[in-house]
């Protein structure tokens, strides 16, 4: 049963088809990868899923209901978490408060219990903290907790990443190449990572990779993306001896010997 | 750590401390009005001061904590003003105006609230200097709208009001607001506030509704200008439209760049370092008046955080936050990775405290 389901997905920029017509599932329960040249639209895909951008035409089902037109805020709470190529976390603040701010949609207070801040607050704050505690504690990160975000390692800070990205409890989480310069040892740990979450949460994991050693070691299943359109599908080993998907990281010619 | 720091924090530790500190400033500021241990000049210089507090820490509250750029704010103060004033010089009756003062006071912070909704709903709809140019239009709008409005005495001002506002109400409200702003930025919306600060983009997907925080900060924010402008309204007891132009609106903004974003204890310091400095600058006569633009342009490109820039005087930081390290530790207790590498220092959420 496919958890994610894209059907015949399109986005135009202006002139520029950055994605065609693309159709493609997640799996529930199995880590799939999504890969292609630089510019061949795979974080439009996620920018698409996550309702940062809007699709000019398909539809987007995440468990059968589909997504297109929510609001991103929306669809984190459906249970879609994603990270960023480019590391966005709250820099200026700490790591403890990066996990906090992703409970933000699971609060139920209202305005009576911040104004008092008498126990139904306090409780609700407590259960908070210690559950992004946890979250650091998981990840190696405790001793950070209070430190800014912005200080941390760059290997943690992309640790910490995933950390609030699973602190919003989601049942798909969507990684922006998460080995993006990593060197091999970090890779390593960073795939035992991805492993223990699938393994210990239960979550689904769609990601964008550019490193094949990575995508080889981790994933069933393998989509490649070149110029927006779909060029190739299935398991690492089918996918690396594909004639298009030589060509298209290697050039014309190279799918023909 | 100096250790006037350490007494500081252990004193605020104490549960009592707080409530002790807020009666000792309530009867202190009564005492100076009834028995008139300061002149009636300096009396209204301590008033000026609260309210500017009042106007620096609500602006603070969009452009330090939020990281948008609202550069009308003497607008809300106006809407305040006139309402309040409406109601007290037309509506209540003469003696009962002292009784009902507080009243007035909250109706004319809600009607710069609704005022801030009304700006907030379609300016926060796209991003960036937007919300700057929908600001700077509504001062003006405001402004020539109460110059058009014969009624309420147009571009000749409108008067009558009692001085309702004394020194023991001015501390009240600045304390009231300053609290209301507190447990706000220290809760779940506050969070969302300074998340949209660091990054709006990945705020919104990590699950922050983020117009609905634009909407309750903005409209927060008007609501205390407008209170402020109640009060001032009712120092002054003469007000024109005039006294809310676009220069009214620089000097919030200069107070709260000058004090430091993000920090309530930064609205206090520039509120009052400003206020007091301006009646030293009496002499320059006119040429004070350019005093607060240079002020601003300086500010921005020598220390653009402000005196307190994002830290926060532990007094202002609730007590379940201030001692976050040792509810970590709690929490961490038997488990590994604990204690932390750094040694154990005073930590607010936001940073070093």
């Amino acid at each position: 049963m496919a958890l994610l389901e894209l059907q015949g997905v399109s986005r135009r920029f202006g002139g520029l088809q950055a994605v065609a017509d693309l159709t493609l599932q997640v799996p529930e329960g199995e880590l799939t990868a999504l890969i292609g040249p630089n510019g061949a639209g795979k974080t439009t895909v996620f920018n698409l899923i996550t309702g940062v951008y809007r699709p000019t035409g398909g539809r987007i089902l995440f468990d059968g209901q589909d997504l297109v037109g929510l609001p991103p805020a929306a669809i984190v709470q459906r249970g879609i978490a994603r990270t960023f190529q480019s590391i966005r976390l709250f820099k200026g603040l700490t790591a403890l408060e990066n996990v906090r701010i992703a409970h933000f949609a699971r609060v139920t207070y209202g305005p009576g219990a911040w104004l008092s801040r008498g126990r139904p607050f306090r409780e609700e704050e407590e259960a908070i903290l210690a559950a992004s505690y946890q979250w650091l504690e998981r990840f190696g990160l405790a001793r950070y907790a209070l430190e800014p975000a912005g200080s941390l390692p760059y290997g943690d800070q992309r640790r910490l990443e995933i950390a609030r990205a699973m602190a919003t409890r989601p049942r798909l989480l969507l990684l922006d190449e998460p080995a993006a310069g990593m060197n091999p040892a970090e890779v390593e740990a960073l795939m035992e990572l991805i492993r223990w979450l699938q393994a210990s949460f239960q979550v689904t994991i769609f990601l964008i990779e550019h490193q094949m050693r990575m995508v080889m070691g981790l994933c069933q299943v393998v989509h490649v993306l070149d110029f927006g359109r779909l060029i190739a599908s299935g398991t690492p080993d089918e996918v690396r001896r594909h004639p298009r998907v030589l060509e298209a990281y290697l050039g014309q010619g190279a799918g023909g010997s | 750590m100096s250790r006037a720091a350490d007494l500081t924090t252990a004193f605020f530790a104490r549960p009592a401390s707080w409530p002790l500190v807020l009666t000792g400033l309530l009867l202190a500021a009564w005492l100076i009005h009834r028995y008139g241990w300061l002149n009636p000049y300096q009396q209204q210089i301590l008033m000026y001061v609260g309210i500017h507090i009042i106007l620096t820490a609500s602006l603070n509250l969009v452009n330090g904590y939020m990281g948008e750029f609202a550069v009308g704010h003497a607008a809300f103060m106006a809407v305040g003003a006139y309402v309040s004033s409406l109601i007290t010089v037309r509506l209540f009756p003469f003696q009962a105006a002292p009784l009902l003062f507080p009243l007035a006071l909250l109706v004319g912070s809600l009607a710069a609230g609704i005022v801030g909704l009304l700006v907030a709903f379609p300016s926060f709809r796209t991003r960036g200097d937007y919300l700057a140019i929908v600001t700077l239009a509504l001062n003006m709008i405001v402004k020539s709208a109460i110059e058009n409005l014969e009624v309420i005495g147009g571009p000749r001002g409108f008067l009558g009001m009692q001085r309702l506002t004394t020194l023991p109400w001015v501390v009240f409200w600045v304390i009231s607001s300053l609290w209301l702003l507190r447990n706000f930025i220290y809760a779940n919306l506050g969070r969302g506030v300074l998340a949209i600060r660091e990054d709006e983009v990945a705020a919104e997907l990590l699950g922050v509704d983020t117009r609905r925080v634009k909407l309750h900060a903005f409209i927060l924010s008007a609501s205390l200008a407008g209170l402020a402008g109640g009060l001032f309204a009712h120092v002054v007891q003469f007000i024109t439209p005039r006294s809310f132009d676009i220069v009214r609106s620089t000097e919030i903004l200069v107070m709260v760049y000058l004090g430091g974003i993000g920090s309530l204890a930064g609205s206090v310091i520039g509120a009052t370092v400003y206020t007091v400095a301006l009646e030293w600058l009496r002499f320059l006569g006119q040429w004070r008046m350019a005093i607060a633009p240079l002020l601003l342009v300086f500010l921005m490109i020598l220390r653009p955080t402000g005196i307190m820039g994002l830290r926060e005087f532990v007094a202002f930081i609730p007590r379940e936050e201030r001692n976050l390290r040792a509810r970590l530790e709690a929490l961490g207790r038997g488990r590994q990775g604990w204690p932390p590498a750094g040694e154990a220092g005073r930590v607010g959420p936001h940073g070093p405290a």
